[in-house]
């Protein structure tokens, strides 16, 4: 289990996370979404030791990470700038990490080339962007970790790829227990995959729950009235975000649905009509108010 | 899913993958150290044993001359080696850890399972590793070819130990400097740079602050010094002593004389130099203290490195100020000893250093932020460098705390010394070999000549008997004196409205504490001259000098000569080149000296008889032979070492003058001719301008023209002397006669007395000195 207490990071007078909080269960894949700079990658960087955290800890397995071998000898970070050594192949980087990762697997690694078409004897900077990612994929299962970080690293794959690397990770997940956080700013390459998800708005986490229970406590209501409404006229009832087109108010709202519907009737719609949201909807509610670039995530 | 596990050891992982992946560095060190220990030293020794081998003799001298070769001195070569192997381990030092230096490789390298402690460990100890091994692989293998060839010594093995160590120390050093420098930086670019200028800091450091004080600080020790003389240019030959010795040289830190001391061990000589000592563990000790510290260093600050500074410039503000700092140093040193003769030097020095300092800091904050406007916003840091530098440089102007006007007092004096730089060599020309230089080392009057320099050896002073303290805390004052009236170099040199000698005079003083003081000026007024004159001289200077004669004496090739004293007349003396004959000559010249009867007062009335001189025949060059069977041989002598000896004799001497007499050679001491017009100048007229060297030479120097040759340079042809402005002939026979026979061929530095040129029927001339005292007495 990962669990993050109370994280901050500052670089100089910049804090890029501050006060952090959120924990990842074995055998979770966890999505951290964000738009650019909102502090994705410095998140990961701390969980896996890179950076020092300037306030609070990352616990896993009732140990603090940083700086812990035997931890981080379970924990495989695949960042978004990709490193491979000079002129190596996937097979001496394969060796590389082999010296570090205790469950390191050659024969995992051949089987995952063969899938991905990979040859693991030809030099890794003539491979392409997306082959490259997926030569840092098979190296990351093929450590055996209990502990995958992701940092962006469907960038550059396509479908077909994306596809095989989701069902890779997911049978490593299911057969493992492993503990799995991906990181975007795409949350198609999330929702596929992870059963949790955490949304981090500059800072902070804030959203931080699994897929299905997003849905089911989120919904949207279309209301038709016979007479002209406003914002006032929904005073007292918690939603999320209300929209008005004539005499049609559109609302979101968390928590109960037949319980917000109940309440929605006393202000005597002619029509009132529930809908689920889907999660680009709740994203969308939450980032309300920020400058959040939308085509980035949706586009 | 078969797995093949591997048992996981990821200290040992990172520290064998660095050595098989590092190695080329490493390498190029092997074959520098291969090339500085094994082929100067076992390789050499053991091609020598074969070039014998065939030869019992020489092989027997061989073995019997050498104790063991084991680095024999590779001189400039071996410096720039030196200096190639200390930039060399600056840059492995990057290439093990510029991993530090790249966002991709510090997210792989800090992620693994492996704490950043042991990573460092790792990586830090596989380097040293490797490098110690291409230091130790050739210097083993150099000791078994030493023992093989010479046989197992214990001072084989200490020079060799020692030998080792020390270059591996100077690896290391350099190694862990940069080290830590990784760790503290966040591109290579920078780690190397700054490795390298660290490395080099306590030198640069060092020259500096002698910078300082030569420029700044009157009085200091640390100054350039001249060496006067008949064949050195002033401007030519000078050197400054270090400040701190120990570092000045810290490409080795080790001083090299006695790495190639140790390195090469004569079996055989008694010099004093050659025998052997067991070297210092300290300046080992400490600079091995000094790596381990930087070690240290760079372990923590690897554990504590702040991984986002990689690949970013200027992320070590402190390192940046530090090297700056440096490079400033270095560049003010540089060009400010080039500009020290300047006027008002102190205040140029001040400018330049002040310039230099603002465009260097100006240069690393400009690179290291890259933006106009932070640079702009930044400049608040420059008065605040300026006036640090300015405080420094008032302090050393100030005379850093009443370090340039304090003389310890007469109590606290135990002993001292006082050396002067000004000639202690004298010149004759001579047409016939107008390109050959008579040099002679001159036993003469009491001038600071003969007070100074027998060997010109500035490091070793000769000591004063004790009633000279307080006359040297007077010539010290004097000399504070000066510097309270006048501060200005220029105006210095007609303080009091008298011309100064460039004369540089160190007074040492040693205390009763144990300390040591000592000061150093570059001139003396007339009156500090004539204080100088009045010191005595000791037992020391007397063995000193009869230990040279000795030596000269005791050869059987050394050439006995005897010269009248307008030098018309000097002849080699075959029968007092007998070797018997000889010592039984100097040793009465020894016994003379010994019981004082060699006047020392340069105003001694007493006239020269004529001179007694000692040539050695390997000073001679190819045209001695021929010119020794010439009926009027003269002194036709190549030297350029001090195993030439002069005497003047005067009546005083009476064992030498009983020994000429007795072996009848009293006529030698006879002119050959006496003059037919005396003209004479002021001595002061020959040297309008301290500074120039040519007049230099003949002030310094009587010498005897034969009238016929016509070269331009008179000074050390022996062409004929143009006169003074203030030259007269003396017409009044009784006045010239007292010149004529008071001439000296060495003087005293100093303004008084008359040049004196006296010329023959034959057009040949003698030029000497005539001090006021005799000719007016």
């Amino acid at each position: 289990m990962i669990e993050v207490c109370n994280v901050t990071k500052n670089f100089g007078k910049f804090t890029a996370i501050e006060g952090l909080s959120f924990s990842v269960e074995k055998g979770s894949i966890y999505g951290l979404v964000g738009y650019n700079g909102a502090g994705k990658t410095t998140l990961l960087k701390t969980i896996c030791g890179v950076f020092r955290a300037d306030g609070g800890k990352v616990i896993i397995d009732g140990e603090e990470s940083f700086d812990s071998a035997r931890v981080k000898s379970r924990l495989f970070f695949a960042p978004d700038d990709l490193y491979f050594e000079p002129y190596s192949t996937i097979e001496k980087m394969g060796k590389f990490y082999s010296g570090y990762y205790p469950n390191f697997s050659f024969d995992t690694l051949d089987k995952l080339c063969k899938v991905f078409g990979l040859d693991k004897t030809k030099k890794i900077n003539s491979f392409s962007k997306g082959m490259q990612r997926q030569a840092e994929l098979i190296l990351a299962i093929s450590s055996k970790p209990d502990y995958l970080l992701f940092d962006e690293s469907f960038d550059g794959l396509d479908p077909q790829k994306r596809s095989l690397v989701n069902n890779m990770i997911i049978e490593y997940v299911a057969e493992t227990d492993c503990s799995v956080i991906i990181s975007s700013h795409n949350l198609h390459e999330l929702t596929d995959i992870c059963d949790h998800i955490g949304l981090i708005n500059g800072k902070k986490i804030v959203l931080d729950c699994s897929v299905d229970d997003i849905s089911a406590s989120r919904c949207k209501f279309r209301l038709v009235f016979s007479h002209d409404v406003d914002e006032s006229d929904f005073e007292g009832i918690p939603y999320k975000k209300l929209s008005k087109d004539g005499k049609i108010i559109t609302v979101s709202m968390a928590g109960d649905s037949d319980e917000n519907e109940e309440l929605l009737k006393k202000l005597n719609p002619i029509l009132i009509e529930k809908f689920p949201q889907t999660l680009e909807e709740i994203f969308l509610d939450e980032m309300e108010g920020t400058d959040y670039d939308f085509k980035e995530i949706f586009g | 899913m078969t797995s093949k596990k591997s048992s996981v050891n990821p200290f040992r992982f990172t520290f064998l993958r660095n050595c098989s992946k590092n190695w080329l560095i490493p390498l190029a060190v092997l074959l520098i150290s291969a090339y500085e220990f094994l082929f100067c030293g076992g390789i050499d020794a053991a091609a020598s044993y074969f070039n014998t081998k065939y030869n019992p003799m020489d092989l027997k001298n061989f073995l019997e001359n050498r104790k063991f070769i084991f680095a024999s001195d590779s001189g400039d070569i071996g410096i720039m080696l030196d200096f190639v192997v200390v930039v060399l381990c600056a840059a492995y030092a990057v290439s093990v850890f510029k991993y530090l230096m790249t966002k991709k490789s510090v997210n792989v390298y800090f992620s693994m399972g492996i704490t950043r402690g042991s990573l460092f460990a790792a990586k830090y100890l596989s380097g040293a590793f490797m490098l110690t091994s291409a230091v130790v692989i050739p210097t083993a293998i150099d000791l078994i070819i030493n023992i093989a060839v010479f046989g197992s010594s214990k001072e084989l093995w200490i020079s060799a130990a020692y030998l080792t160590v020390s270059f591996l120390l100077m690896i290391l050093y350099s190694y862990s400097i940069t080290a830590m420098v990784c760790c503290c930086v966040g591109t290579a670019i920078e780690a190397g740079i700054f490795g390298v200028i660290l490395t080099f800091l306590p030198s640069i450091a060092e020259s500096f602050l002698t910078f300082l004080f030569k420029t700044l600080i009157y009085g200091s020790p640390y100054s350039d010094r001249y060496y006067y003389g008949a064949f050195i240019n002033s401007d030519a030959r000078y050197e400054t002593k270090s400040l701190f010795e120990g570092v000045k040289n810290n490409l080795m830190f080790f001083s090299s004389d006695k790495l190639s001391d140790y390195s090469v061990l004569s079996r055989m000589s008694s010099d004093e130099k050659y025998l052997f000592e067991n070297p210092s563990v300290l300046p080992i000790a400490v600079v091995l203290a000094i790596t381990v510290c930087f070690g240290i260093l760079a372990f923590v600050f690897h554990k504590r490195r702040k991984n986002e500074i990689a690949g970013f410039i200027g992320a070590c503000p402190i390192l940046t100020g530090i090297c700056s700092f440096t490079v400033s140093m270095m560049i003010i040193d540089f060009v400010g000893s080039n500009m020290i003769s300047v006027q008002n030097h102190k205040l140029v020095s001040f400018l330049l250093g002040a310039v230099i300092i603002l465009a260097v800091f100006a240069v690393a904050e400009f690179i290291s932020v890259r933006s106009f406007k932070l640079f702009i916003k930044n400049l608040w840091k420059y008065p605040i460098q300026l006036a640090i530098f300015s405080v420094a440089v008032f302090i050393f102007a100030s005379g850093l705390f009443g370090y340039s006007s304090k003389i310890p007092q007469v109590s606290e004096i135990k002993s001292v010394a006082v050396t002067t730089g000004t000639g202690d060599r004298f010149t004759y020309g001579d047409k016939s070999l107008n390109s050959v230089y008579y040099e002679f080392f001159t036993i003469d009057e009491d001038s600071t000549a003969d007070i100074a320099l027998k060997t010109m050896s500035y490091e070793t002073p000769m000591l004063l008997t004790d009633e000279n303290i307080e006359l040297v805390t007077d010539i010290h004052k004097m000399y504070i004196d000066i510097e309270h009236i006048e501060t200005d170099s220029k105006a210095k040199r007609l303080a009091f409205g008298k011309r100064t000698v460039e004369c540089p005079v160190r007074i040492v003083y040693y205390l009763k504490d144990g300390s040591r003081f000592e000061r150093m000026y570059n001139y003396a007024t007339d009156e500090i001259l004539a204080k100088l004159s009045e010191l005595t001289l000791t037992e020391d200077y007397k063995e000193s000098t009869v230990e040279s004669i000795r030596a000269i004496a005791s050869r059987e090739d050394a050439i006995v000569s005897l010269a009248s004293p307008n030098l018309t007349a000097v002849n080699s003396i075959p029968e007092l080149c007998d070797p018997y004959k000889k010592l039984e000559l100097f040793e009465a010249v020894i016994k003379d000296i010994n019981e004082d009867r060699l006047p020392l007062n340069f105003n001694t009335a007493s006239p020269v008889l004529g001179y007694v001189c000692l040539v050695p025949v390997d000073s001679f060059n190819g045209t001695y032979s021929e010119e020794l069977n010439n009926l009027n041989n003269q002194l036709k002598i190549v030297a350029q070492n001090d195993l030439i000896i002069t005497v003047p004799v005067y009546e005083s001497m009476t064992e030498t003058v009983k020994f000429i007499s007795d072996n009848g050679c009293a006529g030698y001491f006879k002119n050959a001719k006496e003059p037919v017009k005396v003209e004479v100048w002021d001595f002061g007229e020959e040297r309008p301008s301290v500074y120039s060297a040519d007049l230099k030479t003949t002030m310094l120097n009587g010498f005897w023209y034969d009238g016929k040759t016509n070269l331009n340079d008179y000074s050390l042809t022996g062409k004929s002397k143009p006169l003074g402005k203030t030259a007269v002939e003396i017409t009044d026979k009784a006045q010239a006669k007292k010149y004529a026979e008071s001439i000296r061929i060495v003087t005293l530095d100093c303004f008084s007395g008359k040049y004196v040129k006296l010329t023959y029927d034959d057009g040949s001339c003698t030029y000497g000195y005539a001090p006021d005292s005799v000719v007016n007495g």
